[in-house]
């Protein structure tokens, strides 16, 4: 078997593995009752290794999006009215939230955010799909550092 | 009712917008290009995993499902 073919079976077989190995994990965290120490450490866990695997890559991320010469890091311009839209959304949001928890938080006529997601976390499997997806946007910067390139060129 | 849909009109709208930010050739600033952006600074790191953090406690480990 060729070295590269071979590399890439191995790779395949890691992925595969890291996937069923995380995808266990979310069904077997998401099944913990709430407020309780073993609910809180099932979330705390992910967020210890992403502070660490943060700091561990942020060398070679910076290295893929600027460059290792000192000179070439330039930090993206947002801009204000490009942000503007998700401003709207966000005052928006801010909003209906202040109104909610105004009235005291568990009203059925104006709810927060919490309490209409909360109906959703009654099934087991909305809980595992919603906590699968909040863990790919917390990993997702610190997995593939080249893939935040394309954005850091875009803004260019 | 109508809050909730206003939620959901909300949620729909973001995930809309996101998809046409990634698309409009880097006119607007897709959230993926902010969290990148925020992401290259210390301070912007440490508050975009405290916001993560804040959110996965939140959501799975101090929800009550309504009877």
């Amino acid at each position: 078997m060729r070295p590269a073919r071979k590399s890439t079976r191995v790779r395949l077989w890691g992925a595969t593995v890291a996937a069923v190995a995380v995808a266990a994990y979310c069904w077997w965290s998401t099944g913990l009752r709430p407020f309780t120490v073993p609910a809180y450490a099932a979330v705390g866990l992910p967020v210890v290794a992403l502070a660490v695997v943060a700091a561990a890559t942020r060398g070679a991320w910076r290295r893929a999006t600027h460059g290792s010469a000192p000179g070439r890091t330039k930090t993206p311009n947002l801009g204000l009215r490009r942000v503007l839209p998700w401003t709207v959304l966000l005052a928006a949001a801010a909003g209906l939230e202040g109104a909610g928890l105004a009235l005291g938080g568990r009203s059925s006529s104006v709810p927060t955010l919490s309490t209409v997601v909360d109906h959703a976390l009654a099934w087991h499997v909305v809980r595992f799909v919603m906590f699968a997806a909040w863990l790919a946007v917390g990993f997702a910067p610190t997995i593939r550092p080249r893939w935040r390139h394309r954005y850091d060129v875009a803004l260019r | 009712m109508i809050v909730t849909v206003a939620w959901l009109v909300l949620g729909a709208t973001a995930a809309l917008w996101e998809l046409v930010c990634r698309r409009s050739g880097g006119r607007w600033a897709s959230l993926g290009a902010i969290g990148s952006a925020w992401w290259q600074r210390l301070p912007g790191v440490i508050v975009l995993i405290a916001v993560w953090a804040f959110v996965g406690w939140h959501v799975f480990a101090r929800y009550t499902v309504p009877k």
